[in-house]
Order: structure tokens, then sequence, then C-alpha cells
């Protein structure tokens, strides 16, 4: 007996993405340790319990950030055909986001500081639902931007306005 | 640019109509009165000679009213626009100037309201939506206002068979003639059809055709078809809401609001203090009079809020277009191009649902967003209606909006080296067949029931060729199916709606112990509530897996939730512009997914709620065919999930 399930797409994010989600987490982690830590040596009386319980907050806030972001890489996975482009993200909650060529509106690629220091960008494919928008995280930037003109290129060809 | 687009492009700007000041001056009225009166509580207090006190109010009246004449002659002098061949303008704005401009052919709805005061004086307000959602803001353009007249036959001009709004396919066959619209002779312009769902079938496939009769004559020889029209006897059901239970408490709120204003502090007199002990004094005679009130204010509110926004109501079909007329004070019209439309929706809030009603709002694309002070959703197009009622009216729509053809030349005729560079094996396969849908073309037994449209989808099995691993089951075009025959969701989904009543009640009443155990203020009376709530919860769950169920038939996506607020909603496929398919935790461990369909019209995405994963997953691929099947593969059957 078989079933029929969603295959995953073909595609992983760039490599570097680890490093820059990596990057990106600790850059929030290591504040927010810190500070936990921080407040408990000084607005506490120091009782040891309390002193536990911020070391391990903060260590847990290190790992997670050490962590979370391999995990999300593994999970995270696009494909673009000529008929589609489809996207499985989500971790906890598994999301599969399936558009048709036909019915893509914009195509918009984005690059923030620090991803442009790995060299990557992010592709945000629109369509006319209010459902939001579908997102591939962490291509390559010269990948980024080739697929975006090839899509627009496709979109172009659409006649109407793909409601 | 033709003579005529010349001359059109060099027409007049119109300006809008010269009584707006006294419309503007007359609304100031209303807040000139309360003004009046606190200008005379204060100087009355202030002990000033009586004639003074007089002069006063009446100076603040003036002041208020000539400002807002003022503002009206500002605006009437600064508000200019022209409809041109393909264009429509408006300049206007008294401080800031804006000049905005629509293409005619973006125009979807044409909203025409006028409440008490321009009615007297014949204004009507319009406002023409094109809401775009890739924008994020609903793009609407507003005339404030002109003669009805005028708002009648721009209403007419922009949405009933305007050259200049058709799409370009001079050759699409078929004239504009009248006579496809129903049944009526030339002297027949008008008439109802009470109880026959079914004639529906000729009108519905209209509306894609090109028309190149000239807007101006257009409008006057298309008959009218009257869908639905009011009977008073559906106010029985105006009550069934939950605006009866608290529409007593926000009456009593909205007076203490306005006793504010004019400065009356009704909570400080002796009276109301004497009351509040009485009140106190006698629980069991006061609660119950209390209550009973509430319950009469709401009871009038709710009968007076149904007769004013349904007063007068009438669901049109026109050739091109859906009307919705309605409003015994304020007139409101609502008209929007049937090849806008995208589905219906026929929603049963619990209390409703328990009498026997039900509500119908369309899915259309370009709706824009009720206001705050309305009342009704735009998307309404009936009151609360009996059940049967409801569902005749949501199928006549369904049928009444063809089937949107996919924008556009197909993609899939791009030439395979079109690769993509890191989809190294991509599924490309010459000459799959089209996504698109073509028109339906109604059979004779056509249009009989929801699912009396011949299923557009051809053959669906032939797009099985190419991937050769999924099993698309033709529709049967004939299958008649009535609305309420939905597939019934996976036991799991009924499991999972008890497991959350249970967990709900669980937090409430743990939430309850924990602050009994650190404060104490938890009455032993309370404890009846989670008691209650209980069975509540569970009966809810099982009413809610009682209202899951999905279908797909002509050409329509049906899918329906929920036990408060239970919707069905029936959206074209053709109208689909994606899926999204969730799977949490939970649903992963049930064997059950949630499927979206994403479209530009209505909420934004309609959802098949957990349903089994191959059962959903075969729905959305036989729904847009050949869209999901290059992303479905067959597993082992994994061991049979728990129910």
């Amino acid at each position: 007996m078989t079933e029929l399930t969603l295959r995953p797409p073909r595609n992983l994010a760039d490599p570097r993405t680890v490093a820059w989600w990596t990057v990106q987490a600790f850059l929030l982690a290591v504040p927010l340790a810190a500070a936990v830590l921080a407040a408990y040596w000084f607005l506490t009386p120091r009782p040891a319990v309390l002193g536990g319980v911020a070391v391990a907050v903060a260590l847990a806030c290190l790992l997670s950030a050490a962590t979370v972001p391999r995990a999300y890489y593994r999970v995270q996975r696009w494909e673009i055909t000529d008929e589609a482009v489809y996207v499985r993200s989500g971790w906890i909650t598994h999301t599969w986001r399936v558009a048709p060529m036909s019915r893509v509106q914009t195509v918009d690629t984005a690059r923030g500081p620090v991803q442009r220091m790995f060299g990557l960008a992010d592709v945000t494919v629109t369509t006319a639902s209010a459902a939001g928008a579908i997102t591939i995280e962490g291509l390559d930037h010269e990948l980024a931007a080739e697929l975006a003109a090839r899509l627009t290129a496709v979109t172009q060809a659409t006649k109407g306005d793909a409601t | 640019m033709t003579a005529r687009q010349q001359h059109q492009d060099d027409m007049a700007w119109s300006a809008l109509h010269r009584r707006i000041p006294l419309a503007t001056a007359a609304l100031s009225l209303t807040v000139a009165a309360p003004a009046a009166f606190g200008v005379t509580r204060l100087l009355t207090g202030a002990d000033l000679p009586r004639e003074l006190v007089i002069a006063g109010a009446a100076g603040v009246v003036a002041l208020v009213v000539a400002a807002a004449y003022a503002y009206g002659v500002a605006r009437l002098r600064t508000t200019r626009f022209r409809l041109t061949h393909d264009r429509l303008e408006l300049r206007a704005g008294v401080l800031v100037r804006q000049h905005r401009s629509i293409p005619r052919d973006r125009v979807r709805s044409v909203d025409v309201k006028a409440d008490v005061v321009r009615r007297a004086l014949g204004l009507a307000v319009v406002k023409i939506g094109t809401g775009e959602h890739t924008t994020g803001e609903h793009t609407e353009l507003t005339l404030n206002a002109i003669a009805a007249a005028e708002a009648e036959a721009l209403r007419r001009t922009l949405l009933t068979g305007a050259g200049a709004a058709a799409p370009a396919s001079p050759s699409a066959g078929h004239p504009g003639h009248p006579e496809r619209f129903g049944h009526a002779g030339p002297g027949h312009r008008e008439h109802t059809e009470p109880g026959h769902p079914g004639h529906a079938g000729h009108i519905g496939h209209a509306g894609h055709s090109g028309h190149s009769r000239h807007a101006g004559h257009a409008g006057h020889e298309e008959s009218v078809r009257v869908v639905a029209a009011l009977r008073w006897g559906w106010i029985r059901y105006a009550p069934l809401s939950i605006w009866v239970f608290v529409g007593g408490a926000v009456a009593a709120g909205a007076l203490k609001k306005v006793l504010d204003v004019v400065g009356i502090d009704l909570f400080s007199t002796a009276a109301a203090t004497a009351a509040w002990e009485w009140l106190v004094g006698n629980p069991w005679v006061a609660v119950p009079i209390v209550a009973a009130g509430s319950l009469l204010v709401g009871l009038a509110g709710a009968l007076g809020l149904f007769a004013e926004s349904w007063g007068n109501y009438r669901l049109e079909q026109e050739a091109r277009t859906l009307r919705v007329r309605r409003g015994l004070l304020t007139t409101r019209s609502l008209t929007m191009e049937t090849r806008r439309l995208r589905g219906v929706a026929v929603a049963e809030p619990l209390l409703l649902r328990l009498g026997g009603g039900a509500k119908v709002r369309v899915v259309a694309v370009g709706l824009r967003k009720a206001e705050g002070q309305e009342s009704e959703e735009v998307s309404a197009l009936t009151p609360p209606v009996p059940r049967a009622e409801a569902f005749r009216v949501a199928s006549h729509v369904l049928h009444a909006s063809p089937a949107p053809t996919p924008p556009g030349p197909a993609v899939q005729d791009a030439p395979a080296t079109r690769g993509f560079p890191g989809t190294p094996d991509h599924h490309t396969v010459a000459g799959r067949p089209t996504v698109s849908r073509t028109p339906n073309t109604h059979g004779p037994d056509g249009g009989h029931t929801l699912a009396g449209a011949p299923d557009a989808h051809g053959p669906a099995g032939a797009a099985g060729g190419h991937t050769g691993s999924i099993v698309t089951d033709p529709v049967d075009a004939r299958a008649a199916v009535a609305w309420g025959e939905l597939e019934p969701h996976p036991k799991a989904a009924r499991g999972r709606r008890t497991r959350q009543a249970i967990g709900a009640v669980a937090v409430l009443a743990a939430a309850m112990g924990v602050t009994e155990w650190l404060t104490g203020w938890i009455p032993p009376v309370a404890w009846a509530l989670p008691v209650l709530a209980l069975p509540a919860g569970l009966a809810l769950a099982a009413d809610a897996y009682r209202g899951l169920g999905h279908r797909l038939a002509g050409g329509h996506l049906l899918t329906r939730a929920g036990s408060a607020g239970r919707t069905t909603v029936a959206l074209d496929t053709g109208g689909i512009v994606g899926w999204r398919i969730r799977q949490s935790v939970f649903q992963r461990r049930l064997g059950l997914i949630t499927v979206s369909a994403t479209t530009a019209a209505g909420d934004g995405h309609y959802d098949v709620l957990d349903v089994g994963v191959a059962k959903g997953l075969d729905l959305a691929s036989r729904a847009v065919p050949g869209l999901l099947e290059p992303f479905l593969a067959r597993v082992p059957r994994p061991a049979r999930p728990r129910t």
C-alpha cells in the first residue's frame, strides 16, 4: 500500500545560510544571555538557586543560537519549475506553498546587512492572494538575481492581473 | 489615437453637485446641536442673563454651520472629475491637492450611498473600488457627492457593458444582445423568479464576452433580474445574533458617552445612587429586571438595525454585474462585476443556525473592507434569511460568475531549454495539459443545481500522463451535488477538537485555581463556570467536527468548517492562485493536514481544515489540475494513524 504525500522541494538554501543565520542568532542571543546574567548579578541578592536558573537560561540562549539555524536549514527547501514555485518551511508546523507561475504578480529580491556579508539574498514571490508572499531565503545573490530576472520575464509574459 | 479618444481626452472636467455645501451644513448640525447644548449648560451655570445664554448657543451653532458650509464650498470649488475613454480621473483636496487616476478596466465595484440628508437633497456618494491586495491598500476613488441620477449613470457606464471597460476581445462572438439575459421580451424588462434557482443558467457566462456597444446605450437595454428581494418575515432572524445579549450594555455605554459630551453626569445624582443601592439590596428582583431590560433594548436594536440595513433590499442580476440594493433611511447600492466573482460563502453562525437561518456573502476580487461604522460586511449579499433561501441565492450567484480564464499565454509552452539554475532535474514536460479552464458551456440540463455546470476541467485524467503516478479522478460533469453532501473528515479531526475543548476548560480551571491559591478571590459560585463549560465545549467540539466537510463539484471547491461561526464556501477553482498546505506537530501524529486554497478574492485563502493527508492532496491536485502533481509522491503507507 502506498499513500500520497508531498515530496520535499529539490533544493536547499545556500550552505552559507547556516553561517548567516547563526551569526544573526548570536547577535540576538549574546546580548540576551548577558542581560539575564547581568540582571541576576546586579539586581538580585544573588541566591544560588536563581543563579543556576540564570546560567541555564543564558546557556539555552547560546545553545539554541548554535543549533536552531542548522535544524532550520534542513527543513527549509525550495524549487522553481517552469510551471510553479514550490517552497517548504517550518519546523514545528510544516508549511508547503505552491504558486503557479501564471499567477505570480511581483518578484523581489532583498538583502539584509548581515546577509550581504555572506553574499546571500532572499527572493520573494507574491501572488494576488492576501495569504502572504512566498519567500525563498538564503540564496547566492547572483543566483537570486538570475531567478528574479527569469521569474519576472515569465510573469510579464502573462496577460491580465493574475487574479 | 482615434478621433474619439482625442475628443474624450479633451473632455471637460465636471464638478461635484452644487448642493454639497447645503449637505455639509445640514450634517454639521449633528455636531452643532450637542455643542450648543454644552455651551448652554456652561453659561447657565455661570449665572448669566438668559439672552446671553441664547445668544451664545446660537453663536456656536452659526459658527459650526458656517464653517461646514464654507468647507463644502471649498470642496465644491476644488474637486473636479472626468471620465475619459479609458480612465476615471479625480482632482481634489482643499489643503493638499491630489490627482487620482484609475484605469476603467481596473474598476471592480461601484458603491452608491445616500444618507437621509443627501437623499433629501438628491445627492449620492459614489465609491469606485479597484481593490488590489498587492499594494497593501485598497485603492478607492470617492465622489462625494454628485446628483443621484448622475451617480446611477456613472455606475452603469463604469460597470454595465461599457465598451472601454470590456476586455479586448472584439471577436468574442456574443454581441451584447439583451435577449441573452433571461426570457425578457421587449416589454418585459424585469421579473422576479421566486423559487426557480435553475433558471439562472443562461446568465452566467455573459461577463467575459466583449461588449462593443457604446456605454451610453448599453445600460438601458439590458434587463434586470431580481435574484432576491426583502420579505419582512425575515426580520425574525434579526434577533439571532450576539448583539441581542450585549446590545443593552452597548446602548448604555453609548448613552453615557453622549451625556458625557454634553456634560451630564448621571452617575453622581442622588437618584442614581438610590437606584444603585436598591439594585444591590434586592439582587433577586433587580438582576432579572436589568437582564430583561437589556434584552429588550438589544432586541429593539437588532430589529431596528435590520430594518435600517435591509429595508428595500434587492439583489439584482444585470448583464455583467451583480447589484445589492438596501437601506431604509440610508440607501446603499453595491455593484460588482460578475467576472470578479470567485465564489460565495454561506455563513451560519450558531444562533442563526439554531433558528434555521443563514447569510450569504460574496467571494469577489477587489471588494473593499467594511468601514468602522458600517453594520454589515461589504460582501453581504443577503440579510439573515431562511437556510433554503440562502442556498438558493448562493447557487444563483455561483452560476452568475463565469469561470475566470487564467491570464496569459500558457506558461507551459515555454521551451524546455528554459530550465532554472538550481533545479537540476525539474519537471518540464512539453505539451502538458493546460491549467486553464475554458469557460463553461452549459448543457441543456445545466444550471439547476450547484453542480449543474458541466465540469470544465476536461478529462482531468489526462493530466496524469506526465507524472505517471498520480491518479486524478475525472469529476463527473453531470453529478448533481447538493450543498449539504460534503465528504466528512477523518475521525481524528473530532478527537483533536475534543482535546482542544478539554484543554481550554482545563486551562480555565487551572487559572482559576492558581488565582484562588494566590489571592482567594474566587467565589465558590464561580466554579460552576468550568463545570458548565466542559459539556458546552464538548458539544461545540462535536458540532465543529460534524461541520467539517469538503468536495469538488462543478468547478468549485466546497469547504465547510466551524461551529460558532460555521461557513460553507464554494470557491471557483479558476480563482485559486496557489496552495498553502500546513501540518502541525499534532496533525502529524494524526495524519491530518490543512489545505488552503489561496485566492485574490475575499479572505485571501479558504481552508480545508484537518483533512486526511492523501485525501487533501488529492483534492488539491484535482481542483487545479497540473499544479500540484509534480510535487506529489507515493510512499509506503505508514502505520495506521491513531484515530
